[in-house]
């Protein structure tokens, strides 16, 4: 066989493979699909004694979970619409978790040598991170429109955060034709300084086939006709 | 007397064994040792730090300088209209004046005060990654003894102890975040 021969058949091969885009039949899968960091939409930073990590959520991931706790309460919401509204915004959840590399310390308390510092932490990570955290995109940066600090009534020693940016109709072109996503964290608590979290478009936007979502859309499909 | 030689070769051997195998446990030390000035100057986050410092110093000092600048103009327009304004009003818009000035003052000490602090904030950050990445990568690649050296501070090093740029491509390659 000529070296040819073998170019072109392992191009086909190649075609063919990237063309069979993977499927996903349940929520659970895709969840863990999400989660593992294989997938690219999770980036991870440690420093010292603290573990940063930023997991990107797709507008399906928060869709599909919002619209079955809506079902499971009885009340009638669309599947697609919810879907729609997502898509307009990029939804990130940022957690900080101690690593035990320093000591197993709550990551509100480390650091902090008194309650005026810990009070102001509090205040801060609850309606200030937005100043610390930014999306750069093809060099547009954007600030977060939402940042909410998730209580975990001291259940843990980690937070998260769930940041989102939405962009004008404008930025949003700018944003589908970015190669790279660019979450910044200024931290200003735990003395990391600048910290950089890098996503590939093909990631954010590549999603796998999402079985189960498709079928639940051509069933209200069904009924409305 | 064969019996002899053959149990002081048994024993020589197990002798020169024993010491062979406790010299390959031994490692040699591996030194190394980085141009900490070049390392700073070249790392990533050094220079988003600058940049970041800098671009918030200008801001804040465009702020005061528009600020002085109405102050001066102010000061200009009372001295060529003094004359025209009772005793009253004169004492009042020196007042004014005065506390316009104070508030400058007062208003670039703060800044400055927290230049420092960011400053001091941001170089911590930069330090604790270094500290952090770079202790990691002397276990991975099993160093003895790294030293930190500026200009000076070495008097003879060959250059092939010279780590400074794979640390300083290692440091920027995990700073981006990928």
């Amino acid at each position: 066989m000529s070296k040819k021969t073998i170019n072109i058949l392992l191009l086909v091969i190649s075609i063919t493979f990237s063309s069979c885009q993977e499927s996903i039949s349940t929520k659970k899968e895709f969840f863990k699909w999400v989660n593992n960091p294989g997938n690219g939409l999770i980036k991870k930073v440690t420093v010292g004694p603290l573990d940063y990590q930023v997991k990107y959520l797709p507008p399906e991931y928060l869709a599909f979970d919002e619209w079955e706790q809506e079902q499971q309460d009885g009340n009638e919401v669309s599947l697609k619409e919810l879907i729609n509204e997502y898509n307009k915004s990029l939804t990130f959840l940022f957690t900080i978790t101690p690593n035990g590399t320093g000591g197993n310390i709550d990551i509100m308390k480390a650091g902090v040598n008194n309650y005026e510092e810990y009070t102001e932490r509090v205040h801060e990570m609850n309606f200030n991170m937005a100043e610390y955290v930014s999306l750069k995109v093809d060099e547009v940066t954007y600030k977060p429109v939402l940042t909410r600090l998730e209580n975990i009534y001291g259940v843990g020693k980690y937070r998260n955060f769930h940041i989102v940016f939405a962009p004008t109709i404008e930025d949003s072109v700018t944003i589908r034709n970015g190669e790279k996503f660019d979450f910044t964290y200024l931290d200003q608590f735990h003395e990391t300084g600048i910290n950089h979290f890098t996503f590939n478009k093909k990631d954010i936007y590549e999603l796998p086939k999402l079985e189960f979502i498709n079928k639940n859309l051509t069933i209200a499909t069904n009924e409305n006709n | 007397m064969l019996k002899k030689i053959k149990d002081i070769l048994i024993i020589g051997s197990i002798l020169v064994l024993g010491f062979l195998s406790f010299k390959s446990k031994q490692r040699e030390p591996v030194l190394a040792y980085i141009d900490t000035d070049h390392l700073l100057e070249n790392y990533q986050g050094t220079k988003e730090a600058t940049e970041q410092l800098t671009s918030k110093t200008t801001k804040w000092q465009n702020h005061i300088d528009s600020l002085k600048k109405v102050y001066m103009a102010k000061t200009e327009n009372f001295y060529t209209d003094s004359s025209m304004l009772s005793q009253e009003d004169k004492k009042a818009e020196k007042q004014s004046l005065l506390q316009m000035k104070y508030t400058i003052s007062q208003m670039q000490g703060n800044q400055q005060k927290s230049f420092k602090t960011e400053d001091e904030r941001l170089s911590k950050g930069i330090l604790n990654k270094i500290d952090y990445e770079l202790a990691n990568y002397c276990v991975e690649n099993n160093f003895t003894l790294v030293l930190g050296a500026t200009p000076g501070t070495v008097l003879y090093a060959n250059d092939a102890i010279d780590i400074t740029d794979q640390v300083l491509d290692m440091l920027n390659s995990k700073y981006k975040g990928e």
